[in-house]
């Protein structure tokens, strides 16, 4: 009896506690020191969209990721890549918002611990004009011992982003880093 | 009330485990994780200052486990030609700790936090080869049978009596399994 009330629960939970977006599978993240560049992990997102990096030394960190071209991307919609697009991210979700020629994404950060002000420095900087080319999405401190911090990479449709992008505009928390 | 008493004794547990762990951390360590048939590993992490990685969300699939030894000196080399023991590559599988002695130094490699891997436990190997020069010891192989599958890593360097100690209590146990006599 107690089984079924608390898969009925999961159920109901799992209704109306959708991620937004799709998963992406097969997105390369990587996790550097900064300053210099020394890979510390490395993951590959499974099913989930998801990777988690623990057990990190006192420092400062950038996260990569190298994301597949999804099929709302911009090169695909033949816009040009040299187009501007929008970078937003918002502090108290941890949720970054971005466009690039790959397509249309949500990062959503989730078990900070240990962190510099429980947060992490938004960012956007592409490492080459290519358009799969390593994006760099954020920079940390681990000020405790043994920082940690999950992420998820989901895909947006256009109309989904806007959408996202709309609903927090007012939200105190939404900085539009670029656009 | 109840729950104070109980976070407090899981508290004082934690210190104790803690105090009680045999060896140091290795730090600088490299452990990849390669899924079976793909060139790439599916992932990496370099060990900090507790020795520990931890891998998640890994997918379906048959995966393999390979590590760097970085070089051990001083007390955690000393007396290393004088001690008795065969042993050279074990694994205790109740208490999912690998035994590795090598050139480098004498490895624990306790596992953890383990989640959806196929008979909850890592298959102990060893199979030692040179990438680009740098020597790398495959120490298991494991099948993640759902999807977010995760387990913890935790490499420690023992003192050679230490190692000799831990393994001549543990080497009658039915759990223990040799892998590898010392040549």
């Amino acid at each position: 009896m107690k089984t079924k009330i608390i898969n009925s629960e999961t159920f109901l939970f799992g209704l109306f506690s959708s991620k937004p977006g799709s998963p992406v599978t097969g997105a390369k993240v990587w996790l550097e020191t900064e300053p210099g560049k020394k890979l510390i992990a490395f993951q590959q997102t499974g099913e989930s969209g998801s990777v988690t990096l623990a057990y990190l030394d006192k420092g400062v960190y950038k996260i990569y990721l190298e994301i597949p071209v999804q099929k709302n991307a911009a090169v695909e919609n033949e816009v040009s890549a040299s187009a501007n697009f929008m970078v937003g991210y918002h502090s108290k979700k941890m949720m970054l918002f971005f466009q690039n020629p790959s397509g249309n994404f949500l990062v959503k950060f989730s078990d900070a611990e240990n962190l510099s002000e429980s947060n992490l420095t938004p960012m956007h900087e592409t490492e080459s004009a290519e358009t799969n080319a390593r994006v760099a999405v954020c920079k940390f401190e681990v000020t405790g011992k043994y920082g940690k911090l999950s992420l998820r990479l989901a895909t947006l449709s256009e109309n989904k982003f806007q959408k996202q992008l709309k609903k927090y505009e007012h939200d105190a928390g939404m900085a539009l880093i670029s656009s | 009330m109840k729950t104070i008493l109980l976070s407090g004794l899981v508290g004082i547990l934690g210190i104790i485990g803690f105090l009680f762990s045999p060896g140091e951390p290795v730090p600088g360590a490299e452990i990849y994780i390669r899924q079976e048939g793909q060139n790439q590993p599916a992932a990496f992490m370099q060990t900090g200052d507790n020795g520990k990685a931890t891998f998640s969300h890994l997918t379906g699939g048959l995966y393999r486990i390979e590590i760097t030894l970085p070089q051990q000196s001083g007390k955690l080399m000393r007396g290393r030609d004088d001690i008795n023991c065969e042993l050279q590559v074990g694994y205790h599988n109740d208490k999912k700790q690998y035994f590795l002695r090598e050139a480098e130094g004498f490895f624990t490699i306790n596992y953890s936090k383990i989640k959806r891997l196929a008979n909850k436990n890592v298959t102990p190997v060893y199979n030692l080869f040179y990438d680009n020069n740098v020597k790398v010891v495959e120490i298991g192989k494991f099948e993640v049978s759902g999807n977010n599958a995760s387990f913890t890593l935790e490499m420690r360097a023992q003192k050679p009596k230490k190692f000799e100690k831990m393994v001549n209590k543990l080497k009658d146990d039915i759990e223990m399994v040799t892998i590898r006599n010392a040549p």
